[in-house]
């Protein structure tokens, strides 16, 4: 059985492009505020291990909707003929050049016997010049469903519903630019209901999206994994001889410090966005509120960071990993002695550690002279402004849809990204994987890390209902 | 070069490390193998007399006990690999005398046989303390190695995407074409216009159906143009083509000095329909008649937004029309 097929028509200018661009998570899609942008068709199947489960088909927009009824009119026969007469004007007029744009968008409904989904806007005003091609589109007798999409910011919904219904068994509202996932998904079960043997490629087709969303969720919780990780530890170093001065190099070897954490940080960023297929995406990151402030700005930390009594605690839990350890190594002769010390000793530490990120710290190397050595930063709340940043990011882009083409500005969401709001049990959790990370100070042991604090990370992101 | 080797050691280190290790198992109890083989060799092929000796003053007792404690391993099973104190004793070498045996045995064939059967001790020794911790440790070595492999084909670059698509569907959802970009055209734009709208009777014809009371679209046009309105006609919309064609032919009857203003909403795309009205209306009321296409917008001033007036000015470009013009309105 040949897979379902739609075509996305109307109006030039009215969204279909930016339909077909969020359906089909595709950001190549030309989308521009002057008409006739689409000249011809493009066909987006949805594919899942090569089997095409359905396929969009983005088309020009009705340019001479009158003539054409009225050509169509004059050969008019019973209804039975009416597809038949579409048939004809399309073969009578193909390559002539003037029913282009009509001969173009009527030909999949003709041939693959496509589904009509027929977008207008719905924050502009309903008007008569949009009779004629609903009536074109009625004489194929192919099953139909109306999309209202809304582009400005007016609101002539209601008008519209009361003339599309006129025309179309099904009207929906759906807005392009702002759907999000569980919307898109949902319109297409409604497309599955426009005709039977529609429904179970289109059950299929939502079921393997919904799998797809949830593991790009974890890729994305792998990225920002590995990142922190990373910069946890980071270090740059400067060998001196053994007469030179530390102090000399320090500002030098901070900023060097901070520009390796900001382009790892950015990695991250270009990552997580290809993994939700956003390959020219831009972002405007001297626009941030939060994030343009730079990653080191008292008022990042103090925003993003946890707050003094959390840290404590997560303090507390780093110094009881390291504690326990010590307990293991003494066959609990130590009636766990060492995780109480620890988790005093990590609370304490960290209170004292909140405001420092790294400093400049000189070692002895082998045949004489001395090493200034930045980083890995010992402060506890450097993580968590990281992952807030991160989750923050991720939330956005997994948010977005790919009919957007402004640049990625990061708005109100921020509080629920703040690492504050993450629940005790789970900041308990990546506190134990992050003091694993610090210890390991980047080395192999780091990897096997990877899995644990992507899950959590993972659970982070679910909880917070952000993709 | 550089690079490439740290790379390597950071991804392949661990499993280095343990092929070595492996690697030497794997001879130590080759070795040990070849031992015991040498040792079985010897002992089936040669008539061997073994004996012990000490520069020490130890006593048979102390030597015997040494042994007993090496073969307690074995020696509630295996009693013939144990050897006994009287063993001990005849087999003790002494620097001074002839031969073995510090209680000279009479009877040399029977101290011959005796003195052959250190022989078990000593292959049990050599499976026991030999070949048997090699086989261990290459066991471990084996193990570990294994587990290092795994754990660094895992972190391979690449080897995350591979295993999810391999657990995963590949869902593709993008064109699998690239777009057909529409042909961009440089129109110039007709900026000289013979005469604005300076006020004076005109004509005007509500394109498509703008929702506008006649009286309304008066007051407009004089207000913004000083444009006094002979008559509005309709056309485009839910208008006939044969209702355009009428309005076409009335205004061809009109004065030529009088101005055709076309209103039309600003905030819906010009189509190539309102482009062949004007084409259709250009052949019937002659080349040099002014029209004015005034986009009327939204707002309550009826005034429409730059974006909107810029696509109008762009598409009526395309008529090459020099009598044909753009003509936003004036905020009020």
């Amino acid at each position: 059985m040949s897979p379902p097929v739609f075509a996305v028509v109307g109006h030039p200018n009215k969204g279909k492009s930016s339909i077909v661009s969020t359906l089909a998570c595709d950001d190549s899609v030309q989308v521009a505020p002057t008409p006739g942008t689409t000249v011809a068709c493009r066909r987006f199947p949805m594919r899942v291990d090569g089997e095409t489960l359905y396929i969009l088909i983005d088309t020009p927009g009705f340019q001479r909707a009158r003539r054409v009824l009225a050509w169509m009119k004059q050969r008019e026969g019973d209804a039975s003929k009416r597809l038949e007469v579409v048939r004809q004007f399309v073969d009578a007029h193909r390559g002539s050049g003037r029913f282009s744009d009509e001969c173009e968008l009527l030909t999949p409904l003709l041939d693959g016997g496509a589904g009509i989904l027929y977008v207008i806007d719905g924050s502009r005003p309903y008007g008569g010049e949009y009779e004629a091609e609903m009536e074109i589109l009625r004489w194929t007798g192919q099953p139909s469903m109306a999309l209202i999409n809304l582009i400005g910011s007016g609101d002539h919904v209601e008008d519209w519903k009361a003339a599309l219904g006129q025309y179309f068994k099904i009207v929906r509202v759906f807005y392009a630019l702002t759907a999000e996932f569980d919307k898109r998904l949902e319109l297409l079960r409604a497309f599955g209901q426009l005709k039977e043997e529609w429904r179970e490629p289109l059950a299929k087709a939502v079921a393997s999206l919904e799998g797809d969303r949830a593991n790009r969720r974890v890729q994305s919780a792998g990225a920002i994994a590995e990142m922190l990780i990373d910069m946890l530890a980071l270090k740059v170093s400067k060998r001196l001889p053994s007469e030179g001065e530390a102090k000399a190099y320090e500002a030098q070897l901070i900023n060097q410090y901070q520009d390796r954490l900001r382009i790892r940080e950015q990695q991250c960023r270009d990552a997580v966005q290809a993994i939700y297929d956003y390959h020219s995406l831009q972002r405007e990151e001297a626009a941030f509120k939060l994030v343009d402030q730079d990653l080191f700005s008292e008022h990042t930390w103090s925003f993003w960071g946890l707050t003094t009594p959390q840290l404590l605690a997560t303090g507390a839990v780093s110094g009881a990993v390291l504690g326990t350890g010590a307990d293991v190594a003494l066959g609990g002769a130590s009636l766990m002695a060492g995780a109480v010390l620890g988790s005093v000793i990590g609370g304490t530490s960290a209170w004292f550690s909140a405001k420092r990120i790294a400093q400049v710290r000189l070692f002895g190397i082998p045949l004489g002279g001395k090493e200034a050595r930045v980083g890995p930063t010992r402060n506890p709340n450097f993580p968590y402004v990281v992952l807030g940043r991160a989750l923050f990011h991720h939330a956005c882009v997994a948010s977005r849809t790919h009919a957007r083409r402004d640049a990625l500005k990061l708005g109100e969401m921020a509080e629920l990204t703040s690492t504050k709001a993450i629940r005790n049990e789970l900041r308990r959790r990546l506190e134990r994987c992050l003091a694993q990370a610090r210890r390991s100070g980047g080395s192999e042991k780091a990897f096997r890390l990877v899995d644990e604090l992507t899950a959590a990370i993972n659970t982070a992101i679910g909880e917070h209902g952000l993709a | 070069m550089l690079g490439w080797g740290k790379a390597q050691r950071t991804l392949f280190g661990r499993v280095h490390r343990w092929l070595s290790v492996f690697w030497s198992q794997q001879f130590a109890v080759a070795f040990n193998f070849g031992a015991l083989i040498g040792c079985a060799h010897l002992i089936i092929f040669s008539d061997l007399a073994f004996g012990w000796s000490t520069t020490l003053d130890v006593e048979g007792a102390v030597f015997h006990r040494v042994v007993s404690g090496l073969a307690l391993p074995w020696a509630s099973w295996f009693q013939e690999a144990v050897p006994s104190r009287e063993l001990v004793e005849a087999s003790k070498y002494f620097r001074f005398k002839q031969g073995v045996g510090v209680h000279a045995l009479e009877d040399l064939r029977m101290q011959a046989q005796f003195l052959g059967s250190w022989w078990s001790f000593l292959l049990a020794c050599l499976l026991t303390y030999g070949l048997l911790p090699r086989l261990v440790t290459l066991a471990l070595a084996r193990w570990r190695l294994r587990a290092a492999t795994d754990f660094a084909l895992l972190h391979v670059p690449g080897a995350v995407q591979l295993l999810n698509r391999m657990n995963q569907a590949l869902v593709e959802t993008q064109a699998t074409e690239p777009e057909v970009r529409a042909r961009q055209v440089h129109v110039p734009r007709h900026r000289t216009s013979p005469q604005g709208l300076v006020g004076g009777p005109g004509y005007v014809v509500n394109w498509a159906g703008l929702a506008m009371q006649q009286e309304v679209i008066r007051d407009l046009l004089w207000q913004q143009f000083a444009v006094e309105m002979k008559a509005l006609l309709n056309a485009g919309g839910s208008a006939s083509l044969g209702e355009d064609q009428k309005t076409i032919a009335r205004l061809s009857k009109t004065p030529d000095n009088q101005p055709i203003v076309l209103l039309v909403k600003s905030w819906e795309p010009p189509l190539l329909e309102f482009l062949d009205f004007v084409r259709d209306l250009r052949l019937e009321i002659g080349p040099h008649r002014t029209l004015k296409v005034v986009p009327v917008g939204l707002a309550d001033n009826a005034s429409a937004t730059p974006q909107d007036v810029e696509v109008w000015v762009n598409k009526v470009a395309t008529l090459g029309d020099p009598w044909v013009e753009v003509q936003a309105l004036y905020h009020a």
